[in-house]
């Protein structure tokens, strides 16, 4: 049996909230989760091996409060077999950053034991950071994989995959992280979306299940505050007829020398 | 002249507090590629505010990974690039290490040699290979770090790194505030920062070094697979020409003719120094609407699901713009659109606008240009 585990994170749906440049504010119409669309990619690859392979277990690792747990149930709900949601009232107060979220999920990984893959998106929609992974990969020792977009073939001791321009194969364990264009995500079935919450199996961790302590988590960086971009000054139409129009448009990109 | 700016900076700069810490002056880390000189022509600025020096390690390599077949893109930036650009010592790398999809013996390298040297702050570009490499680097030397930033500056009142990064692809910025820990570690994106000047008359040290290459990873290449579309990727091309559904089937045909004509005229004025069609400066893309009708290739995909561009200039041709493709564009330097409907959300985010029909305009400029 082989163990995947696919690191979800849950992020605010960008579509709940509009930013007002003038005003500097977020406006959050609707405070909406969504699995990050990269994760959702990489729980794609793991469940086409579950669907090749007969002897494999996707688990869902999630990060965070205990809405997180939904983002785990969704998973399960798309095919996986269980989840993992890692989560302690006192990492609230902590504010982690990617620092400490690796050192979480490596003790997490460690306890779950013998676990083979490792899959990740690429990078996360909110923070678009993608430096997770690499910080796992280095906590644990294990291999990294960046930017995956096929499995072309695993094993009990090997796994071979595209990158880019490349075939690459590494041994396991190891993480992989799954870009937005590997592949297109599948879609849920109602009726398993629901019985997720009744069958699902969701284990919570916390800190001492996984032996740290909150010192050991101490942020490196922290959120300074908000800015936002300047508000874009109305450009100018061009009049008249279309041939005026495109002379006098050429004519302009020539003089800012941009073509 | 260069002692002399650091006792200015160190003179000037009364109020900054002494070094806390071990580590000191400012590290680049940098391939051949272009990008390499903006990185530390930023590193520059931050150094003139902390009286420290601007050490640049330099990888030989890069862009040519990213043009596998073609010639290569460009030769890539010799030292005395980094120099007028702003580095006051450069370490190249000497030996043969490859750029390629596996980072495990490059990070290696770096990482003892850096561990060594003790740097404060350690910048570089946002890159792909730059992806791979900085999160584990920042681990193996337990400094904090922020990736993909657009600006970086020092919080004078404890000597720590303040960068700020787009969140929501530049929905809005978050400002991440370092620890008084260090090595402090910042990866900017590049695209919109314009090339530094080069001034040639600048002074600075050249040494190559070994990069220590004992570790081999566990990582194999096994062979090629299918090479990326565009070698040139349209995060990079310096004109974008894109289409969307207004143009119709036949009008987006004659996309690629524009985009190949306005590249010619580019690399003719020395703009580019790669000639190959396939890695031209210009590059067609398309919106949304044209991605799911089959035009084109998601590599090719201007929205939020496919690729954010900061091209010097983009022409959107019947493109009505909707949200997901405005995030998109919105480092773009220069942005041209021509649309039928007059009230399209396209014409707010543009710099010159055209209001007619998207075919004939493009009709028109293939016989100007």
């Amino acid at each position: 049996m082989l163990k995947v585990v696919v690191a979800i994170k849950q992020i605010l749906n960008p579509s709940g909230f509009t930013v007002n440049r003038r005003r500097e504010k977020i406006f959050v119409n609707r405070e909406e989760y969504i699995i990050n669309p990269a994760d959702l990619n990489a729980l794609e690859m793991a469940l086409r091996l579950k669907d090749e392979y007969d002897n494999m277990e996707v688990m869902a690792l999630g990060l965070g409060p205990a809405r997180v747990d939904d983002a785990l149930r969704e998973a399960i709900g798309r095919g996986a077999d269980s989840g993992v949601l890692i989560s302690d009232p006192a990492l609230a107060d902590l504010k982690t950053d990617t620092a400490g979220a690796a050192r979480l999920i490596a003790a997490a990984l460690k306890k779950i034991d013998d676990v083979g893959l490792v899959l990740c998106g690429t990078s996360a929609l909110d923070s678009g950071a993608g430096e997770l992974p690499g910080r796992l990969a280095e906590v644990l020792g294990w291999s990294l994989l960046a930017e995956v977009y096929k499995i072309d073939e695993v094993d009990d001791e090997t796994v071979n995959v595209s990158q880019r321009a490349v075939r690459l194969e590494a041994g396991l364990p190891a993480i992989l992280t799954v870009p937005r264009y590997a592949n297109q995500p599948r879609y849920i079935y109602g009726v398993r979306a629901i019985n997720a919450y009744h069958e699902g199996k969701v284990v919570t961790w916390g800190l001492e299940d996984l032996g740290l302590v909150p010192d050991d988590l101490e942020p490196l960086i922290r959120l300074g505050g908000r800015r936002f971009p300047p508000e874009r000054a109305l450009g100018t139409r061009l009049e008249g007829s279309l041939e005026e129009a495109v002379d006098s448009l050429v004519a302009q990109l020539k003089a800012n020398e941009l073509i | 002249m260069e002692d002399f700016e650091y006792l200015q900076a160190l003179m000037g700069g009364e109020e900054l507090p002494e070094r806390i810490t071990e580590h000191r002056d400012i590290w680049v880390l940098t391939d051949s590629g272009k990008e390499g000189l903006k990185v530390v022509n930023q590193a520059r600025v931050l150094a003139e505010t902390l009286g420290a020096r601007v050490q640049v390690v330099l990888i030989p390599g890069g862009p040519l990974a990213a043009c596998p077949e073609d010639k290569p893109m460009d030769k890539g930036i010799e030292t005395s690039d980094l120099i007028a650009a702003g580095a006051d010592r450069v370490h190249v790398s000497s030996g043969d290490i490859v750029l390629n999809g596996d980072a495990e013996t490059i990070l290696n390298g770096l990482s003892i040699y850096l561990e060594e040297v003790k740097p404060e702050f350690v910048l570089c570009a946002d890159d792909w290979w730059g992806r791979g490499v900085v999160p584990r680097l920042a681990q193996r030397l337990g400094a904090g770090l922020a990736t993909r930033c657009l600006e970086v500056s020092i919080n004078e009142s404890d000597r720590t790194l303040v960068a700020v990064r787009p969140v929501y692809e530049g929905e809005y910025y978050e400002v991440m505030n370092f620890s008084p820990h260090w090595p402090q570690m910042v990866s900017l994106i590049t695209a919109p920062l314009s090339q530094p000047y080069l001034d040639r008359y600048r002074a600075g040290e050249t040494e190559s070094f070994v990069l220590d290459s004992s570790v081999t990873s566990g990582v194999r290449t096994l062979g090629d697979a299918k090479p990326p579309d565009c070698p040139v990727p349209l995060s990079q091309a310096a004109i974008v020409v894109a289409g969307g559904a207004g143009l119709g089937e036949t009008g987006f045909q004659k996309l690629d003719t524009l985009a190949s004509r306005l590249g010619t005229a580019l690399s003719a004025a020395g703009a580019s120094p790669c000639r190959t069609d396939r890695c031209r400066q210009a590059q067609m893309a398309g919106a949304r609407e044209a991605f799911e009708l089959g035009w084109i290739e998601r590599d090719q995909l201007v929205d939020i699901t496919g690729h954010k561009i900061a091209p010097k200039l983009y022409l959107a041709l019947g493109i009505y713009g909707d949200v997901m493709h405005s995030a998109s564009i919105k480092d773009a330097k220069f942005v041209v659109a021509v649309h039928a409907d007059p009230d399209a959300p396209i014409f707010a985010l543009a710099d010159l606008g055209i209001v007619a029909n998207p075919v004939e305009v493009i009709d028109r400029l293939l016989s100007v240009l």
